[in-house]
């Protein structure tokens, strides 16, 4: 029951930072959209469903944050990677320090409420 | 051609459901002013998702017309409507010709000129706008596996309604033109809807990149059922 909303809760917040993991993710290197999402569950979160993660990797094309190509799958269908381009990387590091700044925020205030409740 | 009919020959049994699906959501984003270009790129990609997970479309992607609005949106939006503007092109250059060929038809031997129904016009042009709202409204149904359905009745009581208002409305805009005109006028609207229809064709074949060849030509709408 206690597994069970902790889940709940990590799901609704990454759902918030769903755009901030991809980033993260093309950090170690271009990958297409099947292999994002694989890249996020390896990493604990729950797949995310394409209609949630197209979307997303479609705004940060728009916004020139990746750049997509086409390559051949061995064997199987084509596949569309992404790979960031300078100014991803830029906002992907500057994602980092933003989130950083906040976990430890949300880290400080959750620890004084913990103190103040012992 | 009927998806199921294409897919009899498909090794993988949910080729009919992704083809149906994609048909959907291509005549959408065009409806919606995505360029064929990028449409087809979208497409594409989100086939090749599916050919890895091998899951349902509207499990993995949702409904597909909160999809095609969503990939719209964060594609910057789409310049409105050349694919509309097509249909209602063809829509009025048919009326135009029908029109053209009614006064024609009824032209008594003698009379040096013939009476020209606009009514028939406006009704022709209002059922190819019809027909466009029924498909993108059918294409946002939240239920179901088939997102084209057909419209209740009440639809068709309005449009009878409509189109009985627009042939009253419009009775006294009927014009006398000898008949050389209406001759031309019939040549050169039958014209102009062949080629209001094959630029619409034309604005649904997408390219598509990579190997998904089976998704060249997506069904265009209406006409392609």
């Amino acid at each position: 029951m206690a597994d069970d909303t902790a889940d709940d809760l990590q799901n609704r917040w990454f759902r918030g930072a769903l755009e901030a993991c991809v980033l993260g993710t093309l950090r170690a290197g271009p990958a297409y959209g099947y292999e994002i999402a694989g890249r996020i569950e390896a990493a604990g979160f729950v797949r995310p469903k394409g209609g949630t993660l197209y979307p997303i990797l479609a705004r940060l094309e728009g916004e020139r944050l990746v750049e997509p190509k086409w390559m051949d799958g061995d064997g199987g269908p084509s596949r569309k990677y992404y790979g960031l381009t300078p100014a991803g990387a830029a906002t992907a590091e500057e994602t980092a320090q933003h989130w950083n700044r906040f976990a430890n925020n949300v880290s400080a205030l959750l620890g004084n409420t913990v103190r103040s409740r012992s | 051609m009927n998806p199921e009919t294409r897919s009899s020959h498909h090794p993988d049994p949910g080729y009919a459901a992704r083809r149906v699906y994609f048909e959907n959501l291509t005549g959408l984003l065009l409806a919606q002013g995505l360029d064929g270009q990028r449409v087809g790129n979208l497409v594409a990609e989100l086939d090749s998702h599916l050919e890895m997970t091998h899951a349902d479309p509207i499990e993995e992607f949702g409904p597909v017309g909160e999809l095609a609005e969503s990939l719209v949106a964060s594609s910057g939006g789409g310049r409105p409507g050349r694919y509309l503007a097509a249909q209602v092109a063809f829509g009025v250059s048919l009326g135009t010709a029908g029109a053209a060929l009614l006064a024609l038809t009824s032209n008594l031997p003698g009379h040096g000129t013939v009476t020209f129904h606009a009514s028939m016009v406006a009704n022709i042009t209002a059922i190819a706008i019809g027909l466009w709202a029924m498909t993108a409204k059918g294409g946002r149904s939240r239920t179901g596996r088939s997102t084209i359905s057909f419209p209740p009745a009440r639809w068709f009581i309005a449009y009878l309604v409509f189109v009985v208002g627009v042939s009253v409305l419009t009775s006294g805009l009927n014009w006398e033109i000898p008949t050389a005109v209406g001759w031309v006028v019939l040549a050169v609207s039958t014209i102009a809807s062949m080629a209001t229809l094959r630029t619409a064709v034309l604005l649904q074949r997408i390219p598509v990149p990579g190997q998904a060849s089976h998704l060249r030509n997506l069904g265009w709408g209406w006409m392609g059922r």
